[in-house]
């Protein structure tokens, strides 16, 4: 095993952090992998970065065990996520110097897109990645490849996912720490809707939503196009926190209430139905022995409806969507959750997505959908630099940067 | 030593009356301030302090001292929602709000948190009396989810540093009403609970710390010992019941009230208790008894609970139940109220008593050692809170969307014919 071409590739969640590591050629490949629970860290935002640290380091140490490698790894690809992370469309736009569109239009429309970007981004924030989204040619057209066209203006669609500096900061100090470079970083919105693409709908309009413990994280796909990405703050243990405040149980009693009974959509027959609490050994708070289904399932549905709501109004600012809903995270296993999303998002195609990738098969379950994807993610980008003879972005020198 | 000596002077022995003041701050809070004030016998001076002439008109025709404030500052006006305008107007009025305060023992200040008086000039307020070693007791009101960001933050910020300079801060969150079992379908109706919470916990105040016909009451150096440091989290809670099972239901509604949920209300069970009964006639030694064994085997007093009961014929067979308690060091600041007639502090800061954290034992600040009950923000408590759109979505939805579950669940009982079914 050449470990040069061993990475670690890390999700570090609100709740769980999840760490492959992988051999990225000749075909990608998991050699080491190990989750466990995640501490200092909550709805996304770090408030305890050693005990943070602690947590990630010794789910590396494990999985590195299990590779065989341990110490040996020098590079970490991570996945970003939280309220820190923003994104927003640029449009660079460039004169047509003869008839038809040639390279160097594209390159002067692509550099025009650039110098906005680097305008837009504050001083404290950093661009996490920049993701082409297509030409179009008079702002009518719509086209991915336009040399040899004709038409006056060019313009060069982009989306930018940026994120709070200081939170960089913090996150890379986690594998640096560690001894191990970070080279390579992406939303986990992107991740997520990776792992989870199949052939038969990669031109479809696709919206997919990464139900996380702290945070949302959602990207939406136009005509197989990435449109836009972005973060709610809200996640499973709100889910769990408000069956905690609504029933008056502890949060770890409402945790097993909800992954034993929780439906997403208050339902009718549950309307009596009781839930024994002296069965679970929870820890009343007002005397009560039994709390009604009917009322959890109430607590849910409201919290889901809104996260839902949320997202709808993100991805419906400029346009209506209609089309495939993809649902991945621990909390798009609860029962009833498609149809949920189905009818806020008017969309009768949705359905709770596993990584499909084949070199996952084993990891087949929606909570890694993240880290599945990171490591498609990466692995493409390390063969698009070898390709492209690896021009240093604004990423990677901030991040050589900050680890000098 | 002589005998003239040795005796204290004729009256000397008498207790000193115990000096309340009830004070409200900004329009919607004078005018509560006002109608107790009219409408029960609340044993306490009474003002209202606002920065607008208009709404304290209405509060002097009730018969209550009114403080116009920053009258060079917002012209009687009022302080148009800002917060900074209603800080700025009591400092402005500095001396006045100084000489309000000069010899009370005690501070309830009522605070409609939100528009520009309550939010700022009741923070002011509360720093005087923090400075001049006044226990404050505080009553605050903040708007409902609907109201606006704006509206929110500035309530929400308020709250902070209220709860940072008063020895006991009791939140009515506006969102909670909907959460009452007996919540009516009218505005108004939902208001009046909101009223009954604060009338029944500043009337317990007052008349459990008042010698009532020789009946068991608080003593005050008792009371304040229940608030060491300011910045603790307050448990306080009230229950009513009528009837023949009026005991029983008022330990239910006791121990379910919403105002246990809020941000700022105690996190776990308080080593000390104030345990305060109205009642319509007087009690055997056994019901006391047994409500504040129920009592303290839910909210704790471990170290000591002080019980007091209160004979009102009016109440019938009504009985009203009220506990205070205080928990938690996350919010505590070293810092406690002197008390002005008792023994020289040891030392003295600007009116205040700053102690080592040795000089404050263990049951003083107990240990906020677990969310025994989970507050609105739940397990993001400690977490600053986040705005998304004008939402703080770490508080649950039903609860800010005031969806009041019994309620829902009751409805669709009924939709579905299956009422009264168990």
């Amino acid at each position: 095993m050449a470990q040069s071409n061993i990475s670690a590739v890390i999700d570090i969640g609100s709740a769980e952090t999840k760490v492959f590591i992988v051999d990225l050629e000749p075909q990608l490949k998991i050699v080491g992998a190990f989750s466990a629970k995640t501490e200092g860290m909550r709805r996304g935002e770090i408030f305890n970065l050693g005990a943070l640290k602690e947590s990630v380091h010794g789910v590396i140490r494990q999985a590195e065990l299990q590779a065989g490698s341990a110490g040996e790894i020098r590079r970490a690809c991570l996945a970003v996520s939280g309220t820190a992370v923003g994104g927003f469309a640029v449009q660079g736009v460039t004169s047509v110097k003869s008839r038809s569109v040639s390279a160097q239009d594209e390159r002067a429309a692509e550099k025009d897109a650039l110098d906005v970007c680097l305008h837009r981004v504050p001083e404290n924030r950093r661009i996490v990645r920049r993701i082409f989204r297509g030409f179009r040619l008079d702002r009518e057209r719509e086209i991915i490849d336009p040399r040899g066209l004709s038409g006056n203006e060019l313009f060069y669609d982009m989306w930018v996912v940026d994120a709070e500096e200081s939170h960089l900061l913090e996150l890379y100090q986690i594998p640096n720490r560690y001894g191990m470079e970070i080279d390579g970083l992406f939303p986990a919105s992107l991740a997520a809707a990776e792992s989870v693409r199949s052939f038969s709908e990669m031109d479809k309009n696709r919206l997919v939503i990464d139900i996380g413990a702290g945070t949302s994280d959602f990207a939406l796909f136009r005509d197989g196009r990435l449109a836009l990405t972005g973060v709610i703050p809200v996640g499973g243990e709100h889910v769990t926190s408000d069956i905690s405040h609504g029933l008056q149980i502890r949060q770890e009693d409402a945790e097993r209430l909800k992954l034993r009974y929780a439906k997403a959509i208050a339902c009718d027959e549950d309307v009596l139905a009781e839930i024994d609490l002296d069965t679970f050994e929870c820890e009343m708070k007002d005397f009560s022995t039994h709390v009604s289904r009917y009322k959890m399932e109430l607590i849910v549905q409201c919290r889901l409806e809104e996260l839902f709501g949320l997202i709808r109004k993100k991805v419906e600012a400029d346009e209506p969507f209609s089309g495939v809903v993809q649902l991945t995270g621990g909390t798009s296993q609860m029962l009833g959750i498609c149809e949920l999303a189905g009818r806020i998002f008017r969309s009768a195609e949705v359905r709770a997505a596993t990584p499909n990738q084949g070199f996952a098969r084993n990891y087949a379950d929606p909570k890694y959908a993240t880290v599945v994807g990171l490591a498609v993610l990466y692995r493409d980008e390390l063969r698009a630099r070898r390709k492209s003879a690896g021009p240093a972005g604004g990423l990677r020198r901030f991040l050589k940067k900050i680890i000098s | 030593m002589t005998e003239s000596e040795s005796l204290p002077p004729p009256g000397a022995g008498t207790p000193p009356v115990l000096r309340v003041k009830l004070v409200g701050v900004g329009g919607s809070a004078c005018r509560t301030v006002a109608r107790l004030c009219r409408e029960k016998q609340i044993d306490a001076e009474c003002v209202a302090v606002d920065t607008s002439a208009a709404d304290l008109a209405g509060a002097a025709a009730s018969g209550v001292r009114t403080l116009l404030i920053g009258e060079n500052v917002a012209g009687g006006a009022g302080a148009g929602a800002d917060a900074a305008r209603g800080a700025l107007a009591a400092r402005a009025s500095d001396e006045a709000l100084r000489s309000m305060l000069a010899g009370t023992d005690l501070l309830i200040l009522v605070a409609s948190l939100g528009r520009g008086t309550g939010s700022g000039a009741a923070v002011e307020i509360a720093n005087l009396a923090r400075e001049v070693g006044l226990l404050c007791v505080c009553f605050a009101t903040t708007p409902f989810s609907w109201e606006g960001t704006a509206s929110t933050k500035q309530a929400s910020e308020a709250a902070d540093a209220l709860q940072a300079n008063c020895g006991a801060f009791i939140l009515l969150e506006n969102n909670l009403l909907a959460q009452t079992e007996d919540a009516g379908a009218s505005y108004s109706e939902g208001f009046r609970i909101s009223d009954r919470w604060l009338e029944t916990g500043i009337s317990a105040c007052c008349r459990m710390l008042r010698n009532d016909a020789g009946r068991m009451r608080v003593d005050f150096a008792a009371f304040r010992g229940l608030f060491p440091v300011v910045g603790m989290r307050t448990l306080f809670s009230v229950g009513f019941g009528d009837g023949a099972a009026a005991q029983e239901d008022a330990l239910t509604d006791l121990f379910r009230c919403p105002l246990l949920k809020t941000r700022t209300s105690a996190a776990g069970p308080s080593e000390t208790l104030a345990v305060h009964i109205e009642l319509g006639a007087e009690p055997q030694i056994s019901f006391i008894n047994e409500i504040v064994q129920r009592v303290k085997d839910r909210f704790g007093g471990e170290s000591r609970t002080f019980p007091s009961y209160a004979v009102d014929p009016a109440l019938g067979s009504r009985i009203e139940l009220c506990v205070f308690g205080a928990t938690g060091k996350r919010e505590a600041s070293r810092v406690v109220h002197p008390s002005p007639r008792t023994a020289p502090p040891p030392s003295r800061e600007s009116g205040m008593l700053v102690l080592s954290p040795d000089d404050v034992g263990a049951d003083a600040v107990p240990a906020d050692d677990e969310l025994d009950i989970p507050d609105s923000r739940g397990v993001f408590g400690s977490l600053r809170s986040s705005l998304f759109e004008g939402l703080d979505l770490d508080k649950p939805t039903y609860f800010r969307k005031q969806i009041n579950l019994e309620r829902e669940l009751e409805k669709k009982k009924k939709a579905l014919g299956l009422s009264g079914a168990k």
